[in-house]
């Protein structure tokens, strides 16, 4: 039950009498009225039973798109139903106006549609729907709240999606399939060609010129059909703030690109997000089977606080891959890599795969290197250069086994992350 | 629910704390030496129906000859007031100064201090003939009108002081109503005279105001029209004002209510992280303040600032230290030694030392990334 303004402006207008026939019992006797009335109304309003409500969103809408939820309500009963409905939503699932009024004769139905904008990625669940109906007075009414359930998956907002076409003319440069200068690097033998000008001569198919009148080159191409393999770590120090948000967001933008990337170069790509076990896992044969279902994977993925399990990430690793990969980590370069077993790890996949580490840096730690403005200032940039020095030590122990490392601020790491793929597949190495 | 809870206790509340006693001095109601409870509550016994008032228009006296109307505090009256009370038909008994009493009966009437504290009756009045003697505070009247009967003398002034109305009740003054108080009334004869006072007839009236007080004394007639019992405070507003707010502080609890049913229950959102990544390294940088680590903060910045300016020079971190050294001191000119001890020289001792050491640095630095 509630009860509305008017009962309350009701109740005030026993000043009136109150006034007039200078009693306090007057005053009482009015609020007492008042109190029946609005209970008698509350009484008097249809059931919230005879209502029927439902809510429905879309599966899943990109993080800074928006949407809407449509609530529908239905009068079931055979009397007129007047009242209102809200539609509650988490804050950040950026509900507009949720609040809707209606005025349904028997049978009736009708729509309302709540815009949604939600402002962070995840699972953004929707709250129960309320209804209220009013009683013939409007002064009180029915109240209840129907738990309905709907789940609004906010996908990453793949931000990193506007390096692609860069990217993808630069995979179609390897390929060989567009016009330039340089002939299309790679291994893997592709085809016989006329020769132009400008083809390295040292490609001249002797043989084939023998049997024709012209002079035939192969061609070579990238190899295709490689395996990659994305780790996106979302141990504890995936959860620290870099800029304004995760280390996680930077790390699983640069994890889109690079799958969008490799996924259209005709390789198999493998996602697994990993702290102590497994969280989300997509692959796909082919781009575009594999954008979606890898954005719906982690969608709800968030960091946990524990320390990530190298050794079990190995074991993982061992299980899928049964050929050599590009095995990429997307983690933290930190001092605790190096007692937390993760350089084992790293050296133990890079024994039978390429691995690439892919850390997310703070860009505040360039400002607090550069402060010289007090002691404290000057303590602070030592702590920050000391950081540094110890992870430039992590690095260069991964690089030594034979690993890349990119180390790029949140916004750069995608584009940084997949020119280095492009840089191996072009030298053979993947 | 909640506002409901919070009236009555605050009505349960009210209900203790207020009882029939006070503290005021003179008041009927107070049982300590200044109150007069004692002799209010013998008269009671006598068969006089005593009631107090503490303002003028609360009197309502419906039988003014058979009603003592004693002025307990008369000090603080004004002039129209006191016209309103000598107006009053029945008995009239004052107790102590009232200038404005005094002044409407006699210019000359005022009150004195005289010598004087015990007094023994010199006249017919009846009540200080009962009393024989009394004590007092000191205080006593003079200048009384002619036709007045004066008791209880000393040196000119009065103690007690009649004044006879032809038709009507007597005006009767006495100076010190501290005698009648509970601490000083089984003083001689002050209790005879008190009760004699005012129990002269069925019923009596204490008024014991105070300067707040503006309202005209109350009475009337048998058959006279009698006015209702009126709310004494709003004596400036319409007499419904008061009630009227009454609802409208009622009305509150609607308003309270409406507002306060929530449309539904809050949603709970679950918060990310909010833990900087720079956290870690301002905590180290907070240790090695606390600890004064000069020597290990300086090392950081030398290595970080050679690591720098070797990268700058084309020269590999495993290389040796001499080999920095001698890319440096080709791209600036400065002394080899000079540098060296720059670079790899002693740990500074403290922040001063410290803070040169990377001023030096800095410079050395931007000299090479400009060469």
């Amino acid at each position: 039950m509630y009860i509305t303004g008017w009962t309350a402006l009701l109740a005030a207008l026993g000043a009136v009498p109150a006034f007039l026939l200078a009693d306090r019992g007057v005053a009482w006797l009015w609020v007492l009225c008042v109190l029946a009335l609005a209970l008698l109304d509350a009484l008097l309003a249809p059931p919230t039973r005879s209502l029927g409500v439902r809510r429905e969103v879309p599966s899943s809408v990109r993080l800074t798109e928006s949407t809407a939820s449509t609530v529908t309500v239905a009068n079931l009963s055979g009397r007129r139903a007047r009242g209102a409905v809200r539609d509650a939503w988490a804050p950040s699932a950026g509900a507009g106006p949720n609040r809707h009024r209606f005025a349904l004769s028997s049978g009736e139905m009708t729509r309302f549609v709540t815009p949604l904008t939600p402002r962070r990625r995840g699972l953004r669940e929707g709250s129960a729907v309320t209804l209220r109906i009013e009683g013939p007075l409007r002064l009180a009414g029915r109240q209840k709240s129907l738990p309905v359930d709907t789940v609004l998956r906010v996908l990453p907002e793949f931000a990193s999606r506007k390096h692609l076409p860069a990217r993808l003319a630069r995979l179609r440069e390897l390929d060989g399939l567009s016009p330039v200068m340089m002939r299309g690097a790679g291994t893997e033998f592709d085809s016989l060609r006329e020769y132009v000008i400008g083809d390295d001569v040292r490609t001249i198919d002797w043989r084939a010129t023998g049997r024709r009148a012209d002079v035939v080159v192969r061609t070579y191409r990238p190899e295709r059909d490689r395996r990659v393999f994305i780790v996106l770590d979302t141990g504890r120090l995936s959860a620290s703030r870099v800029g304004g948000a995760p280390r996680i967001e930077a790390s699983m933008e640069a994890c889109l690109l690079l799958s969008a990337l490799a996924s259209r170069a005709g390789d198999r790509v493998q996602v697994t997000a990993f702290d102590r076990v497994e969280r989300a896992r997509a692959q796909g044969p082919s781009d575009a089977a594999l954008m979606p279902v890898l954005a719906s994977a982690l969608a709800p993925v968030e960091p946990v606080l524990a320390e990530t399990d190298w050794s079990a990430l190995v074991r993982l690793a061992s299980e899928r891959l049964s050929q050599r990969a590009l095995v990429v980590l997307l983690t933290t370069l930190d001092e605790s890599l190096m007692d937390s077993g993760a350089l084992q790890a790293i050296a133990t996949l890079q024994r039978h795969h390429q691995v690439v580490v892919a850390s997310v840096s703070d860009p505040e730690e360039d400002a607090m290197i550069a402060g010289r403005g007090s002691v404290e200032e000057v303590y602070t940039a030592a702590a920050a250069a000391r950081a540094g020095l110890e992870r430039d030590a992590v690095a260069a122990r991964i690089r030594q086994g034979g690993a890349e490392v990119v180390e790029a601020l949140p916004d750069d790491l995608a584009p940084r992350l997949a020119d280095i793929y492009l840089a191996l597949k072009a030298s053979g190495r993947l | 629910m909640l506002v409901v809870g919070f009236f009555v206790v605050a009505l349960v509340a009210v209900g203790l704390t207020r009882s029939d006693r006070d503290y005021t001095d003179l008041s009927i109601h107070n049982p300590d030496a200044n109150g007069v409870m004692a002799l209010a509550e013998v008269a009671r016994e006598r068969g006089v129906a005593l009631r107090q008032i503490s303002e003028l228009q609360a009197a309502n006296i419906g039988d003014p000859m058979g009603t003592t109307l004693v002025i307990a505090s008369g000090a603080d009256l004004f002039d129209l007031q006191a016209q309103s009370i000598l107006a009053y038909p029945g008995p009239i008994v004052v107790l102590g100064d009232s200038a404005a009493l005094q002044a409407e009966l006699s210019d000359s009437f005022a009150t004195v201090m005289s010598g004087a504290t015990t007094l023994t009756a010199a006249c017919t009045s009846r009540a200080a003939a009962a009393a024989g003697s009394v004590s007092t505070d000191g205080r006593a009247y003079v200048g009384a009108p002619e036709d007045a009967s004066t008791c209880f003398e000393s040196e000119g002034s009065a103690a007690y002081v009649a004044v006879h109305r032809e038709g009507q009740g007597d005006v009767t003054f006495f100076a010190s109503p501290e005698s009648l108080t509970n601490g000083s009334v089984l003083d001689e004869g002050n209790a005879a005279l008190g009760l004699h006072l005012i129990g002269g007839h069925d019923k009596a009236v204490w008024y014991l105001g105070s300067f707040t007080d503006g309202s005209f004394l109350t009475w009337s007639r048998a058959g006279d029209y009698s006015p209702p019992d009126v709310d004494p405070s709003a004596d400036f507003l319409p007499p419904g004002t008061g009630n009227a707010f009454y609802a409208l502080a009622l009305a509150l609890v609607f308003v309270a209510v409406w507002r306060a049913r929530r449309f539904g229950a809050l949603v709970r959102e679950p918060l990310p992280v909010v833990i900087r990544a720079s956290e870690a390294t301002r905590g180290r940088a907070r240790l090695y303040r606390a600890a004064g680590a000069t020597g290990r903060a300086a090392a950081s910045l030398r290595a970080a600032a050679a690591v720098r300016m070797g990268r700058r020079l084309g020269v590999g971190r495993s290389s040796d230290s001499e080999v920095l050294v001698n890319a440096i001191v080709r791209a600036t000119g400065r002394h080899r030694d000079v540098v060296a001890s720059l670079l790899y020289g002693p740990a500074p001792q403290n922040e001063s030392q410290m803070m040169t050491l990377i001023d030096q640095i800095d410079a050395l630095e931007s000299e090479v990334h400009r060469s």
